[in-house]
Formats: structure tokens, C-alpha cells, sequence
């Protein structure tokens, strides 16, 4: 290992709530100063709201000092769970404070955030991306799943934005999928347990890139990248086979999906190995993937839960396979963030 | 089942020219010619109730559950050849289905997943579900069964009303040539022990359960739908479809189902395979990790699933390079799970020459039949 390592998909959290009041304005603070919300901090924590149990562990306090040589990328996993909010204006305020905090809190030399955007009003994330997107300290956007899908015409101005500031897009289930109101649905009905949520998860990633490449997404913003992180990657060959079957036989229906799908996954979607502990035995799977859609696989540790450290990946991947994933990860920032990798 | 000796098989009706192997088609749909032929298999107050006049025009009403204003097909949904020269939609005339597809082809035999059911999932009312379910099975039973014996079926019942469903499955499960129930998904994920009864009457009659994309799913407010939202149209979400028979088979073996019906055999039919190399281990490791989840699951979920369940080949994926092939075939323990389906009438029917001629040698006898034979039983052969 040579290169210094980009982790693509870290956490970070508040341990109170109380330390966000600060960063909101006029009266806001009275406005969530209940402990019905303050109280919830425990459920927010709880990152992909997979458990049912009665307690999760509080956040440990995130140092950016600790991040390791090269670049970590903090997605604020409290922010994530807005998508399951009815408060949707409340949401907007909730995240410019988070965000306000994670710039003061979480950035260092090897350490910067993704800023997490309004799911709900998409002007307001664009707005939001335009204000912070030229700090230094912001490398990417991250948008929490609805019930819209991303390729939705909906989603333009915040595409814009983050193009014209040259910011990658990461996406990130929040845990409340298929259970809150509002948030992005899973496959199928009602699931048996918070398991079955979480075993499902990639299905969101399938569907938003299925969404953003029969929409022509990619051909309205040909520099717009996007990571889905945290859903595994094996899923990759099975679905592009599939869109590039629906498109043969249904071109004539959507001229404006000018290539075939997989054309726009290989240039503008990313995804990364977290968890790696389900893509053992690469021998045996390796040769569903053609080497330019291994080239779009990045490193994440899912740090700090159940978390993949470099040694995990190279114990179930490979010292090679992982030099390729921390390559990849510098060409995702090359390609589509301000950063200094 | 699976020690069946291919000598037992009979193979009369087969061409020389084709390997002596059986095939079994997994998916082949018939359709009734025309909602009228359905008038004698219903009571009176049903005939009333369904052949009633509200003065509306709609000449196709229950061939599809999907909403076809929701969805619009780009194109047609059946093969322009498979219309019957004697008129008629197709799939609609059992003679021409040897015609076009049972004898050119070899097909031992064609498994039948009647589709106008589909329509029923719109059913509000679970009385007349069964009505129509029951109608349209007698009507199959008599009218294919009878007409060959290369043909099998899959009754189908729905989730209206699962203690009536389980009654019908009793009253039907013995016919010749019933080999299996297809069990149409609603709001209900398939875990659900509202199916008990039915997988009990299933087991009972020695049934395999049958699940096949009804074209329901993302339509209406209680379907089931894919992952994400509403896809914007016909292929984008035909490309995700498949999530909802992964999630369907998630569910069952993490509600316990096979705990509680170790007998149960599950074919999923056009809900795709190759999803497996990644469902498979996620399911594995994620259970690893928080087993407490879950009460009911003894043992790592992939066993349920290679035990249980069988999947149809269509539609194939057509892969890139033979490295990408062999990688798709070489799901750990796929040679015990896929059978082969053709899908005949509709527009995507894989043609059984080029598909067979793709399976790996070492799995041939096992996609061509020995899989079916095994989730259907040796009825699954008639002559």
C-alpha cells in the first residue's frame, strides 16, 4: 500500500442535540428544544435503524484529527434520517445546523464532509450546495432517499449545483426506509423484521440508478457523479445486464437513453465495498465484472459502526484489490470534487 | 424425487432429432378465447355479477392486472406468430400452443400459469375472487389438461381469503395434470403467515407453490412495488421488477415459513436468478451479524433458500463475455435451484433452442427437468 487512503463513506454524529442550537437562527432552537425531539437523539444514532432493541450506544465524538493519512469523507448519519421526517421544513433548518456544526467540528487535513441536503425541497438543497459548496472543507453532497427517485426532473436544480461546483453526489440509506411515511420505499410490502430492511437496502441503490439512467440524467449532466455507498457492490453486473436487456428491447420508447445504460454507470455511478464480509470468495464472483466496472468500485469503511477497516478488505479482497479501490477512490474525487485527495 | 431415472421418463411425442432429455417448461400462459367461455363455471349470481353490463366499453379487462394506463407497454405483449389462425388472443387455442412451441421444441412438459387471474389482485371483494379463480381453473382443468397431456397447471388462488383459497386447493389439488398452486402476491409478502392455510393445503396435496410477476406490482396503493418509488415507465420498471420476487423470498425464510412447512417448495417464475450472487451471501453475513433479529431462522438463510426454492431461466441475461457467464452460472448451488421457462406467448419468450443450448453441460439435466421434477413431483409427467 503506497497510496494514502480515501475512505469514500465515514459517520459522524452530535452526542446531544442541544450542541446544534447554536447554529440555528431566530427561534428555531425553542421550536426543537422539546424532549420529544432532544430525547430521539438515541434513534438517530441508531445509524441504519436495522435493530429493534430497546438501547443503542451513544455516538462517539468524531476527531478529525484521528481521520488517517490521505481522505476521509464524513457523511453527518443523523442528517441521513430527514427523509423520514414530516417536518419537512424543520428538516431544512435541522440540516443547515448539522451541517454549520460538522464544517466547525469535522474538517481537518485529512478530513472533510459531505454536506447532506433537503430531500424535501430540492430549490433548498441546491440553495444549500451553492452556499457551502466552495468551502474547502465540502468534497460532496449527499442526499437522503424519498419517495422520488433520482432521476426525476425534480432533482435538476440540485444536479446543477453540484455540477457547477463540481461536487460528486453520495448516497446513503438513512435506516428508515421502508418504515417512515415519506422516506424511499424497499421492494415488496411490509418486511418481517429490521433485517430483512437492511438485507434489502441495495434495492434503493438498483432503483435510483435504474431511474437516473432511463431518465437521461447523465445526458442532461454529463460531469454529475454519484456514489451509492454502504450497499455493497455484487449487485452491479446483475442489474447493468438487466437495464442494457430493457433498453435492446425498448429503445425505441425512451430516445433520449441514447446508449445503452451501462454506458453512463461506467462514467457517472459509483459504488463502494462496504460491507465487504458478503463479497468473499472473489475467485468465484470475480468474473461477472468487466474491469471498467471494477474500476467504479471505491473504498468505504462505514466507520465508526460496523466498520471495514483497510485490513478487512484486504483480508477478503486482496492487497491488489485493494490498491485498486483506493486508485478508484482518487479518480471519483479527480472526477467530480474540489478536494485535495 | 430427484433419484428419478431418466429411462422412466417416458419420452413418446419427442423428435429424434433432440437429445434424449425431457424438458419442462416452466412458464407457459394460456388464456381463455373469450370472458364468455367462463359463463358455465359460474353460478348464476356470479354470471350476473360478472357478464352484468355497466355500460362501459372494455373488451379486455382481466388479462392484466398491470394498469395499462399506469404502464402502457411500448409495444405488444405476446408474439405476433402466436396468435391462433382461428382467431382469438395469444395462447388462447391449446393446439396451437403444441403447434408453435410443445412440438418443435420437444417440450415434455408445459407448465401452465394462467394470467387472466392476475387481474383478480384488483379484486376488492375476496368472494368474488374466489369465484373467478375457481371459473378459470375448472375451465384450464378441462379445456388444456384434457386437451394433451403434455400440459400441467398451477391452479391459482389469491390471498382474498386464504381458508377458501386453501378449500379450493383441496378440492383441485388431486386432478391430473395439477402439479402446482400459483399464488398471485397482493399487499401480503409471502412470509406472511396469513398464506398458512394455503401452504398447508399445498403441502397437504403434495403441491409446489408458484409465484410469477402478476403485473400488478407499482400499480395500485396496496400492491407491492419495487425499491425507491414509482419507476417513470414500462422498461425502467420491468428493470427493477425483480426486486420484488428477491424480497418475497427474503421474507419467507426470515418469517420462518420453512420452519414451520419444511415440506414447502417455492418455483419463482420470471422474477429473474442472477440476483442471487448477491442476495445470497448479503443474507448470509448481515444474519451473521445480528441473528437475534430474527427468532425464527435455525440456520443461514441461503440453506432455506437452495432447499426451497427453485428459479425459471427467463428472461436470461444475456452476459458480455464467457468470464461473465460462467460467473453467472456459478452461483454457488444453482444447479440445484434453476429450472427452465420459455414464457410462450408473450414478446420476451426466450426461444427453448438458443436458452437450452446455453446452460452449462454440467447443469443441462438439472435446468432441462430434474429441478422441476423435483418441486412438482413425479406427476409433473403425465404419460
Amino acid at each position: 500500500m503506497t497510496n494514502p487512503i480515501i475512505d469514500c463513506c465515514r459517520f459522524a454524529g452530535v452526542a446531544r442535540f442541544e450542541e446544534l442550537f447554536p447554529y440555528m437562527e431566530g427561534g428555531w432552537k425553542y421550536h426543537f428544544n422539546r424532549y420529544e425531539w432532544t430525547g430521539a437523539v438515541d434513534l438517530a444514532s441508531n445509524h441504519i435503524r436495522v435493530s429493534d432493541r430497546f438501547r443503542h450506544p451513544p455516538v462517539a465524538p468524531y476527531d478529525p484529527a484521528s481521520a488517517p493519512e490521505g481522505l476521509s469523507i464524513v457523511l453527518a448519519h443523523q442528517g441521513l434520517a430527514v427523509n423520514g421526517w414530516a417536518d419537512t421544513v424543520g428538516a431544512g433548518v435541522f440540516l443547515d445546523a448539522l451541517n454549520a456544526y460538522a464544517l466547525d467540528q469535522w474538517v481537518g487535513p485529512h478530513s472533510k464532509i459531505a454536506l447532506v441536503v433537503s430531500p424535501h425541497e430540492p430549490t433548498l438543497a441546491a440553495e444549500q450546495v451553492r452556499r457551502h459548496g466552495a468551502n474547502p472543507g465540502v468534497v460532496a453532497v449527499s442526499l437522503p432517499l424519498t419517495g422520488t427517485l433520482m432521476g426525476s426532473r425534480v432533482w435538476d436544480p440540485l444536479y446543477q449545483a453540484c455540477t457547477d461546483l463540481n461536487l460528486p453526489v453520495i448516497i446513503h440509506f438513512s435506516g428508515v426506509e421502508g418504515s417512515y411515511l415519506g422516506a424511499a420505499p424497499l421492494s415488496g410490502a411490509s418486511h418481517a423484521n429490521p433485517l430483512s430492511r437492511h438485507i434489502l437496502m441495495p434495492h434503493l441503490a438498483e432503483s435510483n440508478i435504474a431511474s437516473l439512467s432511463f431518465e437521461g440524467t447523465f445526458y442532461r449532466f454529463p460531469d454529475l457523479q454519484v456514489l451509492f455507498a454502504g450497499f455493497g457492490f455484487r449487485w452491479l453486473p446483475s442489474l447493468v445486464r438487466r437495464m442494457d436487456q430493457e433498453w435492446r428491447n425498448f429503445r425505441s420508447d425512451m430516445p433520449w437513453v441514447k446508449e445503452k445504460p451501462s454506458v453512463k454507470v461506467l462514467s457517472n455511478v459509483w459504488a463502494s465495498s462496504y460491507p465487504v464480509g458478503e463479497a468473499t470468495n472473489p475467485a468465484q464472483w470475480m468474473g461477472e465484472f468487466s474491469d471498467a466496472l471494477l474500476d467504479r468500485i471505491v473504498f468505504s469503511s462505514n466507520a465508526p459502526f460496523d466498520e471495514d477497516g483497510p485490513a478487512q478488505v484486504k483480508e477478503v479482497l486482496g492487497d491488489d484489490w485493494f490498491n485498486r479501490l483506493v486508485t478508484n477512490g482518487e479518480h471519483f474525487m479527480r472526477l467530480g470534487a474540489t478536494a485535495e485527495a | 424425487m430427484s433419484d428419478t431415472k431418466m429411462s422412466e421418463v417416458n419420452m413418446t411425442n419427442k423428435p429424434e432429432a433432440r437429445a434424449r432429455i425431457p424438458i419442462i417448461d416452466c412458464d407457459v400462459h394460456p388464456l381463455i378465447s373469450d370472458i364468455n367461455v367462463l359463463a358455465p363455471y359460474f353460478t348464476q349470481e356470479w354470471r350476473d355479477f360478472f357478464f352484468g353490463s355497466i355500460k362501459q366499453q372494455s373488451e379486455n379487462g382481466f388479462v392484466y392486472a398491470r394498469a395499462r394506463d399506469r404502464y402502457p407497454h411500448p409495444n405488444t405483449t405476446y408474439q405476433l406468430d402466436a396468435l391462433p389462425p382461428a382467431g382469438g388472443p395469444a395462447g388462447s387455442d391449446p393446439a396451437f400452443t403444441i403447434e408453435k412451441l410443445i412440438e418443435p421444441y420437444g417440450i415434455t412438459t408445459a407448465l401452465l400459469l394462467p394470467q387472466e387471474h392476475y387481474g383478480v389482485v384488483r379484486f376488492a371483494n375476496s368472494k368474488a375472487a374466489a369465484a373467478f379463480e375457481n371459473a378459470n381453473n375448472e375451465y384450464l382443468i378441462d379445456h388444456w389438461l384434457g386437451h394433451d397431456k403434455r400440459y400441467a397447471l398451477a391452479i391459482t388462488v389469491s390471498d382474498h381469503d386464504p381458508h377458501q383459497a386453501a378449500q379450493d386447493i383441496r378440492r383441485l389439488g388431486d386432478k391430473p395434470g395439477v402439479v402446482g398452486v400459483q399464488v398471485l402476491i397482493n399487499k401480503n409478502m409471502l412470509g406472511s403467515s396469513v398464506f398458512d392455510p394455503i401452504y398447508a393445503a399445498a403441502c397437504d396435496m403434495d403441491l409446489a407453490i408458484v409465484s410469477h410477476q402478476n403485473g400488478g406490482e407499482g400499480c395500485y396503493s396496496y400492491a407491492q412495488a419495487p425499491a425507491g418509488g414509482a419507476p417513470r415507465f414500462y422498461g425502467e420498471r420491468h428493470a427493477v421488477l425483480p426486486q420484488i420476487g428477491a424480497a418475497n423470498v427474503l421474507d419467507m425464510v426470515m418469517s420462518g415459513t420453512f420452519e414451520r412447512f419444511p415440506k414447502l417448495r417455492v418455483v419463482m417464475v420470471e422474477w429473474g436468478f442472477s440476483w442471487l450472487a448477491s442476495l445470497l451471501p448479503r443474507m448470509d453475513y448481515l444474519w451473521e451479524k445480528n441473528r437475534s433479529a430474527t427468532p425464527f431462522v435455525k440456520r443461514r438463510p441461503s440453506e432455506y433458500v437452495v432447499e426451497h426454492f427453485k428459479f425459471a431461466t427467463q428472461p436470461l441475461d444475456e452476459a458480455a463475455r464467457a468470464s461473465e457467464f460462467q460467473a453467472m452460472f456459478g452461483i454457488p448451488d444453482l444447479d440445484k435451484m434453476l429450472l427452465f421457462s420459455s414464457d410462450y406467448p408473450h414478446y420476451d419468450t426466450d426461444n427453448p433452442d438458443v436458452i437450452l443450448a446455453k446452460i452449462p453441460d454440467s447443469m443441462k439435466e438439472a435446468v432441462y427437468w430434474r429441478n422441476a421434477h423435483d418441486a412438482f413431483g413425479p406427476r409433473i409427467f403425465r404419460q
